[in-house]
């Protein structure tokens, strides 16, 4: 065979494979995500029939009003205070010679991938503003004559507070490889033209850095406008308490509203990062060459960031962990740190209780089905995307993103609308354990697309283009050649979902029913009385444990198949 | 033999055991609950004494969360469970608007005081679960406490008082009623929605659930909670350092009860439940189980505190009613907060 008809039967083969991939690829996107995205918008023009009045009378609302801003604002002071405490850790860890570094960066981790409701636990039994023992010890230690404060969580920037760690770490996490990967001879250039330390990290090393700061601080943006478990905890009206209030009315049309104005104000924020980073090469400084990251000398001021990072362990991890496992082996809540209060009763409760373990059951088969379904989905959109000519092939690239910009009550809420009505309700999903998969799917796909687009970016298509000369069909390379070399992200990606999808709240809260009740869902199901607190807490900190030892695994396989190499968790 | 005939066949054969037939309930029995977990745990112990081959399986939702559960399954025409474990007035609520339960009658259901029978025969009474307030006994002294639930606007109370929310909890809804129809129609004029307004400005804090208050009040954060006795129990039992307040005003007491669906998987078993319910053997730990007065007047009861049933003003609460107003009550609650 001559090579030109060997190229030729080579493509044809090509074609059919990036084809049918393509099929699957968009039915699944378009049932996953486009559908339940279009009905949140639909929702007052179809099932209520009400269309924009609804949303006239949205904005008439004195109380929406007041969720929208408090959104807003939470959402907003969130990603400033990430911004400049994340950004300052990052340089501190990545650029100099500050002390606890390890201690820092696993606590970042811990703090992005340990649900936040958990953080809301131990932070109300920190600073609460008449017992929270915080204030009881502040109050001592001041000699403050008054029963009340001076913390306060229940309020509006409690909640920045309590969002804050993950807030952080998702700004820390997306700029230590940045800042470790520039070219340490921009810094030079400024050094020699006479600029001393503090003005050349001001005027080099930031502005390199801004596309990460963006990024990082944008996603701290977009995440707490979706988050539902702490607003809910503390009781400050947001847009999520507001959809799931609005759901428990049977109003429809103010949850779709309210829907659509968060969804609205996520997409803004994406939006912005991407126009934000759209002159990507001008700060692209990665060119093959191998930096050694340097470390600058900032003289007593590292002590600052020693002081500083140490700060963020205390406030982000041993505190409000600490608190909890004190809690949680507490008999009565009421008789505090006393002799003869402490029990292991609690953990007793919770591993020997039906309902959660039916609840934990339910949630490792929701993880590990939505966990291989991304993953496997993540490769075949990834290769459309990134291997093939497919037209189209970059609206399967937008599809896909375009959960980040849902939160998960909208999500749900949508779901609900969707199969509660005909053509849809004849399927009897709702109230079973699948419509709460559909959910996990469509929240977790950007995961696995953007990890496997990454990877596969990473694998030059010359070995596959090689095998292919060598006469293997599409679907041997495919097997033999392009899997096996991205198979560490491949795993990597189904623990990581898996570790992510375990304790999902927002959307499982609003779809919650008699075989739907998940890890999350029985927590605070258990905090809200159903239990109380002290056990509450001794399920907290099981989950906490348990989380981590499997991210530990996801992190440790990694590691193995040495692609520890730049990405993180903020690939999310 | 048809199959009609072999079922005939087989309900008289087990008529003709006698007996013998409570022992052929079995299979899981789905029991949506209100009541949390550790209440319906000795409901189920001794059920199961009875009726061991039942499995019995709870899923709990704060009343309120639970009925918007079960209003968006209805509509789906997937009821999820069984039976259903919420207040008399929530289960006509979602009767009126669904045909969805069973109407039954259980065995003993006519030895239960009549006055808390449900005249529509849906749902079947378990116990009378009373409001009063909690107080923590660390920081506040008994003779310091409360005594009304007029005390609690007192501005000496400010930001120390907890109660529930009406967006996520039924039994409020009695609580609701109490304040603003039975306490005005009876003499007390001082009482309407604005002593919700007052409660407001004295810093009320509203929290999702009876359970969240109990242990805000072991705890401490707030001292003060308008509370249902089953949590007063609860915290009795966990040694939680708490005490009781009849206020001087009375109590409205609401009627827990179940009811179970048309379309249930096992009947046998949801009926079996119901009847247990009402037996005596099920009365004499109800105030253990669900941590309330029960229905039957033979049953010796005293309340946690030692107080005896006929010291206490018990006001039982027109279920019918709030029934019918139940969003109405809502709405007026939330203006009445925002004012």
């Amino acid at each position: 065979m001559t090579n030109l008809a060997q190229t030729q039967s080579m493509s044809g083969t090509v074609a059919v494979w990036s084809r049918a991939a393509y099929a699957i690829s968009i039915v699944l996107l378009v049932w996953l995500i486009l559908l339940p995205f279009a009905i949140i918008f639909l929702t007052p023009f179809i099932e209520e029939e009400a269309g924009f009045s609804s949303y006239a009378e949205f904005f008439r609302d004195a109380a929406m009003l007041r969720a929208t801003w408090n959104s807003l604002l939470v959402a907003g002071g969130l990603a400033v205070l990430s911004a400049i405490i994340g950004t300052v850790l990052a340089f501190g860890v990545a650029r100099t010679s500050m002390r606890f570094k390890g201690l820092v960066r696993v606590t970042m981790i811990l703090a992005l991938i340990s649900p936040e409701f958990l953080l809301a636990m131990g932070y109300i039994l920190l600073a609460g503003p008449n017992a929270g023992y915080a204030n009881v010890a502040l109050r001592n230690i001041l000699g403050l004559g008054t029963q009340t404060g001076p913390l306060d969580i229940f309020t509006l920037w409690g909640l920045v507070f309590t969002a804050l760690p993950s807030g952080v770490s998702f700004v820390f996490l997306a700029l230590v490889p940045a800042f470790r990967s520039m070219d340490p001879a921009l810094e030079d250039a400024a050094r020699l033209k006479g600029a001393n330390v503090w003005r050349t990290i001001f005027t080099v090393t930031l502005p390199l850095a801004r596309p990460a700061i963006l990024t990082g601080t944008l996603l701290a943006f977009a995440t707490s406008l979706a988050m539902y478990g702490p607003p809910e905890m503390l009781g400050v009206a947001v847009l999520t308490v507001s959809i799931r209030e609005a759901l428990l009315g049977l109003d429809f049309d103010v949850a779709s509203v309210a829907s659509a104005v968060l969804v609205g104000m996520s997409i803004i924020a994406l939006m912005l990062q991407r126009f934000g980073i759209r002159h990507a090469e001008r700060y692209r400084t990665i060119s093959g060459k191998a930096f050694a990251p340097r470390t600058l000398d900032l003289g007593p001021a590292v002590h600052v960031l020693t002081v500083l990072g140490l700060l963020y362990v205390m406030l982000a991890l041993m505190l409000p962990y600490g608190t909890m496992l004190a809690v949680s082996l507490m008999k009565s809540i009421g008789n505090g740190f006393s002799a003869g209060n402490w029990t292991l009763a609690n953990f007793d409760a919770i591993l020997t209780d039906g309902s959660i373990r039916k609840a934990v059951f339910l949630s490792l088969q929701l993880a590990a089905a939505c966990a291989a379904i991304v993953s496997v989905l993540g490769v075949i959109v990834g290769y459309v995307v990134v291997r093939t000519s497919q037209r189209g092939r970059s609206l399967l690239d937008y599809i896909s993103v375009l959960p980040l910009a849902v939160p998960g009550t909208a999500l749900a809420f949508a779901l609900i609308v969707l199969y509660l009505n005909e053509p849809f309700r004849s399927l009897g999903l709702y109230g079973t354990p699948i419509i709460l998969l559909f959910a996990y799917l469509a929240r977790f796909i950007p995961l696995g697309v953007r990890n496997s687009q990454s990877a596969l970016v990473q694998v030059g298509p010359e070995l596959e283009e090689a095998s292919r000369v060598f006469g293997a069909g599409e679907l041997a390379t495919l097997l033999r050649i392009t899997l096996p070399l991205i198979l560490p992200a491949f795993i990597y990606t189904f623990l990581l979902v898996f570790v992510l999808a375990i304790p999902e709240l927002s959307a499982s809260i609003v779809l919650r029913g008699f075989n739907t009740q998940t890890i999350s869902t029985s927590l605070l199901s258990v905090w809200n009385g159903n239990g109380g607190l002290a056990v509450a807490c001794a399920y907290g900190i099981s989950i906490f444990v348990t989380v981590s030892l499997i991210f530990g695994a996801a992190l440790a396989a990694r590691g193995l198949a040495g692609v520890w190499s730049g990405r993180k968790p903020t690939d999310y | 033999m048809k199959l009609g005939n072999l079922k005939t066949g087989s309900v008289a054969v087990l008529a003709l055991l006698g007996p013998a037939a409570a022992s052929a309930q079995d299979g899981p029995l789905q029991i949506y609950s209100a009541y949390p977990d550790e209440h319906m745990a000795a409901l189920i112990e001794g059920f199961n004494a009875k009726y061991p081959d039942v499995e019995v399986q709870v899923s709990v939702q704060p009343g309120e969360q639970l009925l918007s559960t079960l209003e968006l399954e209805l509509r789906a025409n997937a009821p999820q469970a069984d039976v259903v474990g919420l207040n008399q007035a929530s289960i006509s609520s979602l009767a009126a608007d669904h045909g969805a339960f069973a109407e039954y009658q259980p065995e003993g259901i006519a030895e239960v005081r009549e006055s808390l029978r449900d005249p529509e025969g849906v749902s079947v009474p378990a116990c009378v679960n009373v409001y009063l307030i909690q107080y923590n006994t660390n920081a506040i002294n008994a003779e310091a406490a409360p005594t009304s639930w007029m005390d609690l606007t007192a501005p000496e109370w400010e930001n120390q008082i907890a109660m529930a929310d009406p967006s996520s909890s039924q039994s409020i809804q009695s609580f609701l009623w109490f304040v603003t129809q039975y306490l005005p129609q009876n003499g007390q004029d001082a009482f309407d929605w604005d002593y919700f307004t007052q409660l407001q400005a004295n810093g009320v804090r509203l929290e999702g659930s009876h359970g969240t208050i109990r242990d805000l009040t072991a705890a401490g954060e707030r001292p003060l909670g308008i509370q249902l006795l089953a949590n007063g129990q609860t915290s009795a039992n966990r040694g939680d350092p708490t005490s009781l307040v009849w206020p001087t005003e009375g109590s409205p007491g609401e009627v827990s009860s179940f009811a179970m669906f048309e379309e249930s998987d096992n009947p046998e078993a949801a009926q079996a439940w119901l009847d247990f319910i009402v037996s005596p053997d099920a009365q004499a730990i109800m105030p253990d189980a669900l941590g309330c007065a029960p229905v039957l007047s033979e049953i010796d009861y005293a309340f946690p505190d030692g107080t005896a049933v006929s010291d206490v003003n018990i006001v039982p609460v027109d279920s019918a009613w709030i029934a019918e107003n139940r969003e109405a009550q809502t709405e007026a609650f939330q203006a009445a907060m925002s004012n």
